[in-house]
């Protein structure tokens, strides 16, 4: 009974040993690979897209007109600054009240804060529960807002012009809430308190700025520069710079 | 006579079909065998394809973000990324602004038309406005309210509501009657500053 079970093994040696290796084969050999190959097809191929777009943007920015985008640029930094620009826009607004024969009675800044928290401590008094939540919204995307207030004093025409200013001046500003109140003792006088809010874009880097496509400069862009560059520049007058950070910046 | 003589020994059937039947299972076994090293070998063949593969996009993508990270074209970049995104900053920011002057201008028109006084106003971004005003005779009162829901105006002003109207008292002094105090509100619907428009600067 042994001498036949040795000779039955025997016999089929071969077709036992390719058995146990075909079943060892598949789970431990080629499945695994067939993962890693499934995962390097994948990272070839997000290469590739990636190399596609490098060559892409190298053939884009070759086209690039630098000297007359650093010109665009250098418009648009009228229009909404790179920063918060305080004492450009402060020449501005008492330059829009001036030609409007408004008295500006008070300016509340909070210089060195932007959006949700310069709105939280600056205007929270005057604001209802429904502004302050969309602002605190607004506050929290990715671009700065200088949020302040001013209060100013004349007569209903004379606002509706200088809100006219407002609306068309080169730095964009924008009025969240206005309250207006009749002056008790003289009833053609009115005192307004806005809310302004004024852009700014600080320059921003975020994730694969290499892998990023370029940007593309649409003809609707080009159209809205055109009318942008259009309107009125009231801060067209050098303000000086003064040192920071000593006790008299006026040395 | 003589009798022939089997020398060769009997091989009998099974034992031949058994032969054979050995000789197929060794056969199967060595092409399965062949078959499983020749898929073996073209995975790793292919690995060592994707693996070459792999390591030229790493050099050639290495040597475009070196052109990209040039000075000259990340000086292009900045500029293009900055001016682009002032752009839509502005597009959007231009088409969300209320045209405030506008509405005022409208408001003084029918206050003055109408014969009654504004004494508080709130507008919000929202376009949410609220007039708070007095009035000698309700036909002025009328005259207003007419002319904020008039046909021309409905573009501009919505959900026209009176939120309260009270009289006051009489002034028992000078004997005159009390005006009427109202507070008025609506929706501004108007939105975008007018001659700049902002069409499709986010696409």
């Amino acid at each position: 009974m042994k001498k036949d079970t040795a000779a039955v093994f025997r016999i089929y040696i071969l077709p036992i040993l390719a058995t146990v290796v075909v079943i060892l084969i598949v789970p431990f050999v080629l499945l695994p690979q067939l993962d890693r190959i499934k995962i390097k097809n994948q990272e070839v191929k997000e290469g590739q897209e990636r190399l596609d777009r490098l060559n892409k943007k190298i053939s884009d920015l070759s086209l690039v007109d630098e000297t007359s985008e650093s010109v665009m640029l250098l418009e648009l930094e009228k229009v909404i600054p790179g920063s918060k620009k305080l004492a450009p826009l402060i020449v501005g607004l008492r330059n829009m009240a001036l030609e409007s024969n408004l008295v500006i009675t008070d300016m509340n800044f909070k210089p060195g804060r932007v959006g949700t928290e310069a709105t939280n401590s600056a205007t929270i008094s005057s604001l209802s529960k429904k502004t302050k939540s969309q602002i605190n919204e607004k506050g929290t995307s990715s671009q700065g807002e200088l949020i302040f207030i001013v209060k100013v004093s004349g007569s209903l025409e004379n606002v509706k012009k200088f809100f006219a200013k407002l609306e068309i001046a080169k730095r964009l500003m924008g009025v969240e809430v206005v309250k207006g109140e009749q002056d008790e003792e003289d009833s053609s006088k009115y005192r307004f308190e806005l809310s302004v809010n004024a852009p700014f874009e600080p320059a921003k880097s975020e994730g694969d700025v290499v892998g990023e496509p370029l940007p593309e400069l649409t003809s609707a862009h080009k159209s809205l520069f055109d009318q942008l560059i259009g309107l009125k520049d009231y801060t067209n007058k050098d303000v000086p710079t003064v040192k920071t950070g000593v006790d008299n910046p006026f040395e | 006579m003589a009798q022939d003589i089997n020398l060769l020994p009997e091989i009998t059937e099974e034992e031949v079909r058994k032969s054979t039947y050995t000789r197929r299972v060794n056969f199967v076994a060595i092409a399965s065998l062949l078959v499983i090293g020749t898929i073996l070998l073209a995975v790793f063949g292919y690995w060592l394809f994707l693996a070459a593969n792999s390591e030229r996009l790493k050099v050639q993508t290495k040597n475009a973000e070196e052109q990209i990270l040039s000075p000259s074209l990340t000086r292009k970049e900045i500029t293009r990324r900055s001016l682009v995104e002032r752009l839509n900053e502005a597009g959007q920011f231009v088409s969300s602004v209320i045209p405030y002057s506008e509405s005022i201008d409208k408001i003084i028109k029918f206050f003055s038309a109408s014969k009654v006084s504004l004494t508080e106003n709130e507008f919000k971004d929202s376009g949410d406005q609220t007039l708070i005003g007095e009035f000698v005779s309700p036909s002025h009162f009328k005259t207003l309210t007419d002319k904020f829901i008039s046909e021309g105006e409905t573009e501009n002003f919505d959900n026209v509501t009176l939120v309260s109207l009270t009289k006051e008292e009489l002034d028992e002094k000078t004997g005159k009657e009390g005006n009427y105090i109202f507070n008025l509100g609506m929706k501004y619907l108007k939105k975008g500053i007018s001659g700049v428009t902002s069409s499709s600067t986010n696409q």
